[in-house]
């Protein structure tokens, strides 16, 4: 009834009414739906130009956004102040790409540790030479496990192209994982330099060819720390005659599809070895990156295996996660007093953080001796160059009975030295002004000195590329074109080693720093740098000229 | 509530009005009755039955929401304002510049109307002022100037609406015209008026204002599409006879419709106006109205088409005589009577016969409805409701005799109400007893009077017959009131003869016949005044007229003297007679004026031999008012009054009372007469006489008719009484 009635007054009205408010009505239909269609379409934001996804803060920002994590607070606003100071100089961006939010406190650390060291290469970079084009460092978080690559990639790809942004280079990257690997595919597709810092996954690297002509898989990407197979070999070669005895080793690998673990295993695998055949190859099978599941069930198996065998020195191609629980079970077994040396990768980098003092306790034993003792290939270390250049000295010392003099002392060990020592400075100044970054940077776990090496090659790589007046910044192009200049004289000292990169964009030989997680008499384990591994098995070359045969 | 008595179906949301208007009285759009081709609506019904309260109740609804314009055809006023200037106006001409005057300051929806094509014919006529020099036409044109331009747009001059007539001059277009007009010294010839008025005209004529000028006045006859010419013809043919008068108003009401319709087929208009205008015409059936309604229906016969909505009031049953081109009506016009239903479809009879058809083809006929026994009941509970409560009895008692003598005709029942509300009135009680109630109307400072004599004004000397001769407005009612006692036209006419003697002007039946058609009065073969309840209004006077009733008994007398003269040979009455005998007439006479027990002998005699015969006659003779005073038929009939003579007289006579007081239907008879009837006719049927068996099965249909109140003798207006429509 009261239809009819609204249909009879509508009648009634005269049609310029009637049309009036037909149109408004049509007006703000269009208008309720557009409101209703973009707030739809709209974003749930945590801030300006950072989307809510699934409960994370995906996005790329410069303005000193936190995503949501506290650790990284203070250095996210350190690196806006110095994006504010450099705003009138000519620029180019360079975003920092890794997983920025985390439930747990110990990865928050490591993200603290990362963006500790793009800060300070951004100001030694931009501050190092004095010469433009400055760089402005931008966060971007592509989610746990990069899960959220895509929309990042979007957004850096965008900005490459905006004539605001100019980004000329994205690094970062801390794991080696498939989405990873689409990522810097897809970057290095549309010509946007990347340099992985911390990735040491085989698949995710050029493959260098003798001639350097073959077709690069990602144009554009060079990498600073060896890959697991470099690192592998590194570690071979540095265990000498005992890492390649075939009857004394084994590998315990993870079947779980892993860039790194894969790359690994494959590495441990290719060492050639010698003598009688040991035991074969041992795998379990981990839920994911960060689950235990059953692992530990399959641990105790494999540690009665590796018990019943004459293997010592066990080549464990997994995460961090899942090598402190094989470590654990493995002193739990106690086989007949027996001492395991345990080699992984760069991964358990982070192991030594994860543990508690309990599990120190059970690495050392009931009488206090270490059971298992832990050993990686580290990107890098802090000690590695003084250790080694006294050892270097001793060396000589013997042989030529003298004090070597400076120009005697080898380069490979010199440099790195002075480019930590640099970077130590570097701390102290920012200290000094009064810069906060979260917590004093510890150099420990190598990230700080990685990202840090990392800045400081892409400034190189920009001041290189650099033509024309100050106002002209170079091409994303002429960036990527510079990575394979950068070796021989135009090298670069980092502090994790000398960076002379290959035609494929790949570190020549060099070094690992191979630690070894010690549980000590008590209290926490140390962490103790053992020595340096080449890849090739000799020392980088004087001024890191490549040689030809390089394949 | 009582102005809307009877009404709410036609003007209700969904009503006929509503649908004819396209807008309801709460402003909901309704899809149009009928059109392009509009029918006229003629309200048809007698005096009382509500027309002009119909015709209030409508523009009182709708004028909010529709421009309805309300016009009283039977006001003086338009004549008198026509007077002044009698070679320039006319009340037809003063009508249309009402109506047009009021539609210009019209505030609903779509705003005001302008006139510019009426405006322009009426400046035309205006030359015919008796002081023919510019100046005094330039005063006569300035009446009519705020037709010429919508009211809002006068003050800004506006190129909209009627201002695209014009050509765009700021402001007063009209007033330069009139300046120029009145500002030239021309010579003593009316024509150079004339052509000094048409030059100002033309000059300020926008094209579309001269276009449509040619199309309306090039039509003129005689204009050859020369609109100059047309509108010299119109001056012309309003200076000459009434004729050809008539003809130019009819096309200065052409030219009102002709902007109404284009105030709605314009853009504008057809952006800002809902529904469609409407003239409300009352008191059409006078001269003044029907020379409207014969100019549209004119008008629409030839084929011109406008959305004016032209309701007007007819009091004869047939719409009037001049629908029907002087001829009776062959096919009577299509009738709507609310009870039936909806509205009936309506088109243009296309007969195609010879010669123009008749105007009543384009005309609707809406009977007004007489008040449905609930309506009715409705009205005078709610009067009662403002006096203190009483007695069902009384109650139900007074309900019947107001529903009796009203017949349902809707002003009767509400005087009826209104002055019984607090009657009160014994249960044998004549009907007419309430026609004694005092009646006083509120916010009237008239003394009281009784219901009788205010309804006698109403209905009778405030609506005279339109064609009554000023001279017999006065005997009219008196007339009347003498005819009540008359059955057809040969005791009407001896009546008339007895009361105009020493008239030089006197009426015939006939004619009185007419003038009661005319005013809407229903015919009766048994009764010369059909109407029951003015019947009884006007017995009830008669009665009254002079002390003790003389004033009837010696109109009976007359009438039975009369019929008594009459040869007695040949018996037969002439046809078209209500009485199938002389004799029998003479008697109708003679028993209501005291000759009761001659009636009797002569029924006792006459009964042996032809009982079928001599029950009709029975009826007819006892087909009579009884005079008023004490009322002792119902003791008579049930054989309470001693009477002397055989069982046959005795038996005759009891029949006669109880037949008489049945027949007379201002009484409740019910049950118990209806018994009394059966047992006196079987009575008879058993006595020794021939045919006496016969009268057996006239006691079983008398005493049924009697039991459900039914009339024992039906003629036209009894039988209305039943049927109420």
């Amino acid at each position: 009834m009261s239809r009819w009635r609204g249909l009879s007054r509508w009648r009634g009205m005269p049609r310029w009414k009637r049309i009036l408010f037909t149109l408004l009505t049509v007006g703000a239909v269009t208008a309720c739906a557009v409101f209703a269609w973009s707030a739809l379409r709209r974003p749930d934001t945590c801030t300006d130009g950072i989307e809510r996804i699934d409960g994370e803060c995906i996005g790329v920002d410069g303005e000193g956004y936190d995503f949501g994590t506290p650790e990284i607070r203070d250095v996210a606003r350190a690196i806006a102040r110095e994006n504010k100071r450099i705003e009138g100089q000519p620029y180019v961006t360079v975003a920092m790409m890794l997983p920025l939010q985390s439930d747990r406190a110990e990865l928050r650390r490591q993200m603290r540790s990362d963006l500790q060291g793009a800060y300070l290469g951004q100001r030694q970079a931009n501050e190092g030479e004095g010469e433009p084009p400055r760089i402005r460092l931008v966060l971007a978080n592509p989610g746990r496990n990069y899960a959220h690559q895509e929309q990042i990639v979007d957004t850096l790809l965008r900005m490459a192209d905006a004539p605001e942004d100019r980004l000329r280079a994205v690094t970062g990257f801390n794991l080696s994982l498939d989405a990873t690997e689409e990522a810097v595919g897809r970057l290095t597709e549309h010509k946007v330099p990347v340099l992985a810092s911390r990735i040491s996954g085989d698949g995710i690297a050029n493959k260098d060819s003798a001639d350097g002509m073959a077709k690069l898989r990602f144009p554009g990407l060079a990498r600073i720390i060896p890959t697991n197979h470099d690192a592998a070999q590194a570690l071979a070669n540095f265990n000498g005659e005992r890492g390649r005895e075939n009857v004394r080793t084994v590998l315990v690998y993870d079947k779980r599809p892993d860039a790194y673990n894969e790359s690994l295993a494959k590495a441990f695998g290719g060492i050639e070895e010698q003598g009688p055949p040991g035991p074969a190859p041992m795998s379990f099978e981990s839920p994911s990156i960060d689950e235990p599941g059953s692992t530990g069930n399959q641990f105790t198996q494999i540690a009665n295996n590796i018990c019943d065998s004459e293997a010592d020195t066990v080549y464990f191609a997994g995460r961090t996660l899942h090598l402190r629980i094989f470590a654990l079970k493995l002193a739990q077994v106690g086989c007949k007093d027996r001492h395991y040396t345990i080699v992984s990768g760069s991964d358990a980098a982070s192991l030594r953080q994860a543990m508690t003092k309990k599990d120190w306790e059970q690495l050392r034993g009931e009488d206090g001796h270490a059971k298992v003792t832990v050993q990686y290939a580290a990107p890098a270390h802090p000690d590695a160059w003084t250790t080694e250049l006294a050892r270097w000295t001793r060396r000589w010392d013997a042989e030529h009975d003298r004090e070597p003099t400076d120009e005697e002392l080898p380069q490979y060990l010199t440099e790195p030295k002075a480019a930590l020592d640099t970077l130590k400075k570097r701390i102290e100044t920012t200290r000094g002004e009064g810069v906060r970054l979260g917590s004093t940077p510890n150099l420990e776990d190598s990230r700080t000195m990685l990202v840090y090496d990392g800045l400081l090659t892409i400034g190189k790589a920009l001041h290189q590329a650099q033509q024309g007046t100050a106002e002209t910044v170079p091409g994303r192009e002429d960036v990527g074109r510079q990575w394979s200049l950068l070796q021989s004289r135009h090298r670069v000292p980092g502090t994790s080693g000398l960076i002379c990169l290959t035609s494929g964009g790949n570190p020549y030989d060099k070094p690992a720093a191979i630690v070894e997680l010690d549980p000590a008499e008590q209290g926490h384990g140390n962490l103790k740098f053992v020595g340096l591994g080449w890849p090739t098995d000799r020392a980088q070359p004087k001024n890191c000229v490549i040689p030809s045969s390089t394949p | 509530m009582c102005e809307h008595l009877g009404f709410d179906e036609l003007i209700g949301e969904q009503g006929f009005f509503a649908r004819l208007l396209g807008r309801s009285p709460s402003g909901g759009g309704r899809e149009p009755l009928y059109g392009p081709d509009l029918p006229v609506v003629l309200l048809t019904g007698g005096p009382g039955m509500g027309k002009e309260r119909l015709l209030r109740a409508v523009h009182d609804r709708f004028a909010t929401k529709v421009p309805v314009i309300y016009l009283d055809c039977g006001s003086p006023v338009y004549a008198d304002r026509a007077a002044a200037e009698p070679g320039a106006r006319s009340a037809a001409t003063e009508v249309l510049v009402e109506a047009a005057g009021r539609l210009c300051t019209w505030q609903g929806t779509g705003g005001s109307f302008a006139f510019p094509r009426l405006f322009t014919g009426l400046a035309m006529i205006a030359t015919g002022v008796a002081d023919g020099s510019p100046n005094a036409v330039a005063t006569e044109i300035e009446r009519y100037e705020e037709l010429a331009q919508r009211q809002r747009l006068r003050g800004l001059g506006a190129g909209l609406g009627a201002g695209d007539f014009w050509r765009g001059l700021l402001g007063g277009t009209i007033r330069n015209l009139l300046a120029a007009l009145g500002g030239q010294a021309l010579g003593p010839y009316p024509a150079a008026v004339v052509n000094a008025l048409l030059d100002a005209l033309f000059e300020r004529l926008a094209p579309k204002g001269r276009a449509e000028l040619e199309r309306i006045y090039g039509a003129y006859p005689g204009a050859a599409g020369q609109p100059k010419h047309g509108l010299r013809n119109l001056a012309a043919d309003f200076q000459a006879d009434d004729e050809a008068r008539e003809l130019a108003e009819s096309f200065l009401f052409r030219a009102l419709r002709e902007d109404l319709e284009a105030a709605y087929a314009s853009a504008v208009g057809w952006l800002r106006r809902v529904g469609r205008p409407g003239l409300l015409l009352n008191h059409a059936e006078s001269p003044l109205g029907e020379r409207l309604l014969c100019a549209v229906l004119t008008d629409r016969r030839s084929g011109q088409r406008d959305r004016v909505v032209i309701v007007g009031t007819a009091r004869r049953a047939d719409g009037g005589t001049f629908l029907h081109g002087g001829l009776p009506p062959v096919v009577p016009p299509p009738e709507f009577r609310p009870a039936d239903g909806g509205p009936p479809d309506w088109s243009r009879r296309t007969d195609g016969g010879a010669g123009p058809a008749p105007l009543a083809d384009g005309v609707l006929l809406l009977r007004m409805p007489l008040l449905t026994g609930d309506q009715l009941r409705a009205e005078t509970e709610r009067r009662q409701q403002r006096v203190e409560p009483e007695g069902g009895t009384n109650r139900r008692r007074i309900d019947a005799a107001v529903a009796r003598l009203s017949g349902g005709r809707p002003h009767t029942v509400i005087r009826l109400a209104a002055a019984t509300a607090a009657f009160r009135m014994p249960a044998d009680a004549n009907d007419r007893d309430i026609l004694d109630a005092p009646l006083r109307l509120p916010g009237n400072g008239d003394p009281e009077r009784s219901v009788a004599d205010a309804l006698l004004q109403e209905l009778v000397l405030d609506k005279l017959p339109v064609r009554l001769r000023p001279e017999h407005h006065d005997q009219w009612l008196d007339l009347l009131t003498h005819l009540s006692v008359a059955h057809d036209e040969e005791c009407a006419d001896v009546l008339l003869r007895h009361h105009q003697a020493g008239h030089v002007h006197q009426l015939t039946a006939h004619d009185v016949s007419e003038l009661l058609t005319d005013t809407g009065w229903p015919a009766c073969e048994r009764h010369f005044i059909g109407d029951f309840g003015l019947r009884q209004l006007l017995v009830h006077r008669l009665y009254g007229l002079r002390p003790g009733g003389a004033a009837w008994y010696a109109d009976h007398h007359l009438l039975r003297d009369h019929y008594a003269g009459r040869p007695a040979a040949g018996e037969d009455a002439p046809s078209g007679a209500a009485f199938r005998s002389v004799t029998a007439h003479r008697m109708n006479h003679h028993l209501v004026s005291g000759g009761v027990d001659d009636v009797v002998g002569h029924l006792a005699a006459t009964l042996p031999g032809r009982p079928q015969e001599w029950c009709a006659e029975l009826l007819e003779i006892a087909q009579a008012p009884y005079p008023g005073g004490a009322d002792a038929r119902r003791e008579r009939a049930q054989g309470l009054v001693a009477v002397d003579g055989p069982a046959l007289r005795r038996t005759v006579d009891q029949l006669l009372h109880a037949v008489w007081l049945c027949e007379e239907r201002t009484r409740p008879t019910g049950k118990e007469t209806a018994e009394t009837l059966a047992t006196l006719l079987r009575l008879l049927s058993i006595m020794e006489f021939d045919g006496a068996r016969q009268l057996g099965r006239t006691a079983t249909e008398w005493s049924g008719l009697a039991a459900n109140e039914q009339p024992l003798l039906r003629c036209t207006c009894s039988a209305r009484l039943g049927r109420r429509r």
